[in-house]
């Protein structure tokens, strides 16, 4: 009896084992054709479905390259399979990855120079891509990684509360007191218990986010965009800027306090229609239309010195361990082509690289929200981008949460500048690449 | 000093109220448990698409079961049902076998050996999983077997966890060691007394094993995460995962994926709760 289950439980767990050894070749191909290339990415299922589709509409073009997708639930697993995989010398060929997060691979130089590659096969011209994603992710001088999109930061607004509340609707160049003017009309007691029940602002207080209102009152997050050695959150523009921001919650009370924002996203309120702006990326497009009684469309970032934006930029980079270097690169080819850019662009999740792509009925589609999609595309000559130096993703990481802190509570009398300059200023000035 | 026994009905009363008291507090203490599942199957029914409501809603305005089947055609949720199902299969049978073999063999040991092994033990379960993450990726790279379910199961192939050998320790130290002694002395050999001797008596402490080594390999996310590379072999929680970044509009969507996620393993306690107090008072799990 005893025998008798082992063998069971040794066959089955054989069995099992080796499902994941199946062929990598289809019907009809024979190991000998078919060259099959790994792509890692994260996104929610209708991303992943528009990949897929990209994939299937590739391989019927291409029948001796087979792409087997590695869909991943979202960035931070993303990333953790990712550098586990290049720990242990196993990574994919082919990933998806924000300039933000890049630079520790390029850093380490496990990349594979796509600069080079785009020159030489010349199907895809680096002039075919909005420069700003495309600068965003060179590493010392080459370009490493071809960027799919090209996304910034907006203000997406509720109409209906603009027009309930007669608080004019943005303009393209509205200012920040228009800006806090707009969130403190939009911050209401619609039953006179006490609690507020609509709120002007919803903003998370991360660098990422803080950043562009830095830029726009003239100052900057770090000395030297290349080669950072320092924060300059001290300089007075961006105390300037810091002041302003944090005047939402400890001043005006726009936004919902930390508690509410934990138990209820900022992203839910909105679309319940508990918020009057909120600040995100072209990727909220897709959930918000979705919703069918929410009058809602988007306006670009106030300004003040200057108009500024921050990048949002995923790009398809190469292993340098990869031996499928070519296939790979075909099927980057493919996604960045028109026809490739189009199938993505189709998802109102991401702004495409590919400025043809962009300007087509693909991006600004008329039938759908938001109707001022434009806005997106006219950001992009104002965006700017925080270095891609290897160790700043760390940094984020760490800086974050003090943001938050800072953001949130009341009567904290250190400066926020000299806080995040101790607690990381080392990693710009040992990390410089 | 002379005991004095109540008198009997008085006794009885109080043995009464007290066993009302603890049944009581096993309710409140059930209830709570039970709360964060019911208020997922409620929210679950929610019709997805619709802003999300203000708060908790108990009861949806217009409950549906849109949110099931759209689970499962956003993402192969079946299919990664299939897959946990498969590796738990195999993984927790393998692990009562194995925890069960290493706890009769430290229990049979005396002195110092045992006493390292218990001590090995501990020390190893207090190893993080982070500091063998690399390790073993590295391990599985050169055996070239990322990309299949083994990294998920080895585990199994030794107790499945330190905890489960020890749970099994506990359970034959409380077998008179004369029995064992009796066996041998039969000409009884090693793998017969573990099969036929040791196991039938720990029976509610294999059932809770294998309650929590399902839970343990059914839930486990990080392996599957770092080691598989097919979206067809993907397993249940990373499934999850794709629902979970759906907007607010969808998250019945989600609640659905975790009602549907979460089911085996409750259906699975249901079952083989009655086994943890099969035993006569005294041998059942943990030891009553």
């Amino acid at each position: 009896m005893a025998w008798a289950l082992a063998r069971g439980v040794t066959l089955f767990a054989l069995a099992a084992a080796c499902s994941g050894c199946q062929s990598r070749e289809s019907p009809g191909h024979s190991a000998s054709m078919r060259t099959t290339v790994g792509l890692q990415a994260f996104g929610d299922p209708a991303e992943l479905a528009a990949y897929k589709e990209l994939i299937a509409q590739f391989e019927q073009r291409t029948p001796d390259v087979r792409v087997e997708f590695i869909p991943v639930g979202n960035q931070r697993d993303h990333m953790t399979k990712l550098t586990t995989a290049f720990a242990g010398g196993d990574p994919p060929d082919l990933f998806l990855i924000n300039f933000r997060r890049f630079g520790q691979f390029a850093g380490k130089q496990v990349l594979d120079a796509l600069g080079p590659r785009l020159a030489e096969r010349g199907h895809l011209k680096e002039s075919d891509l909005f420069e700003q994603p495309a600068e965003a992710f060179r590493y010392n001088g080459m370009l490493m990684c071809i960027p799919m999109n090209a996304s910034s930061l907006v203000v997406y607004y509720n109409r209906t509360l603009f027009e309930q509340g007669r608080v004019p609707l943005p303009k393209p160049d509205w200012k920040w007191e228009d800006f806090l003017a707009a969130a403190q009309a939009l911050t209401k007691d619609n039953d006179g218990d006490g609690k507020i029940d609509t709120y002007g602002l919803g903003f998370e207080p991360t660098l990422i986010r803080v950043a562009p209102f830095i830029w726009q009152a003239g100052g900057d997050i770090v000395d030297d965009l290349h080669h950072p050695t320092r924060f300059t959150l001290d300089s007075s523009a961006a105390r300037e800027a810091l002041d302003f921001i944090r005047s939402w919650y400890v001043r005006y009370k726009v936004v919902p306090p930390l508690a509410e924002s934990k138990s209820e996203t900022h992203d839910a309120r909105f679309a319940r229609g508990g918020l009057g702006m909120i600040l995100q990326s072209r990727r909220y497009t897709a959930t918000l239309r979705t919703i069918h009684n929410l009058e809602w469309d988007v306006a670009p970032l106030p300004s003040q010195q200057q108009t500024a934006t921050v990048l949002h930029s995923d790009a398809y980079c190469l292993a340098k361990s990869s031996p499928r270097k070519d296939a790979a690169y075909r099927f980057i080819e493919f996604a960045m082509s028109t026809e490739g850019s189009t199938l993505i662009a189709k998802t109102g999740r991401t702004v495409p690289s590919v400025t043809a792509v962009a300007e087509s009925p693909a991006f600004l589609d008329p039938a759908a929200p938001p109707r001022s999609a434009r806005v997106f595309l006219d950001s992009i000559l104002h965006m700017r981008r925080t270095p891609n130096i290897a160790a700043w993703n760390e940094i984020e990481s760490r800086v974050d949460p003090m943001i938050e802190d800072w953001f949130y509570r009341e009567g904290r009398a250190e400066p926020l500048g000299r806080e995040v300059q101790q607690a990381v200023g080392s990693l710009l000035g040992t990390r410089k690449e | 000093m002379r005991f004095v026994r109540p008198p009997h009905g008085r006794r009885e009363a109080r043995v009464g109220a007290g066993g009302a008291g603890a049944t009581l507090l096993l309710i409140l203490v059930a209830v709570l448990f039970a709360l964060p599942l019911v208020l997922m199957v409620l929210a679950s029914l929610r019709q997805p698409g619709l802003a999300p409501p203000r708060g908790v809603e108990l009861i949806p305005d217009a409950p549906s079961l849109r949110s099931y089947s759209d689970a499962f055609t956003l993402v192969p949720l079946g299919r990664g049902i299939l897959n946990s199902a498969i590796v738990s299969a195999i993984a927790v049978p393998v692990t009562i076998v194995t925890a069960s073999c290493a706890g009769l063999a430290m229990t049979l040991m005396t002195g110092w050996r045992r006493q390292l092994m218990i001590r090995a033990l501990l020390v190893l379960a207090m190893v993080p999983v982070t500091a063998v993450w690399i390790p073993r990726f590295v391990l599985f790279g050169a055996l070239n077997l990322v990309g299949t379910y083994a990294p998920l199961v080895a585990p199994a192939l030794m107790g499945g966890s330190p905890l489960f050998v020890l749970l099994y320790v506990m359970a034959f130290r409380r077998i008179p060691p004369e029995l064992f002694e009796a066996a041998r002395m039969e000409g009884i050999g090693p793998l017969r007394i573990w099969w036929s001797v040791a196991l039938p008596l720990v029976r509610p402490t294999s059932a809770a094993i294998a309650l929590l080594a399902l839970g343990l390999f059914w839930s486990n996310f990080i392996d599957p995460l770092l080691y598989l590379k097919s979206e067809a072999h993907l397993t249940a929680p990373l499934m999850l995962r794709h629902l979970e970044l759906l907007g607010p509009t969808n998250w019945p969507v989600f609640l659905a994926g975790g009602v549907v996620v979460t089911l085996p393993v409750v259906l699975a306690f249901l079952v083989a709760h009655r086994f943890l107090w099969s035993e006569e008072k005294g041998t059942g799990w943990p030891g009553r």
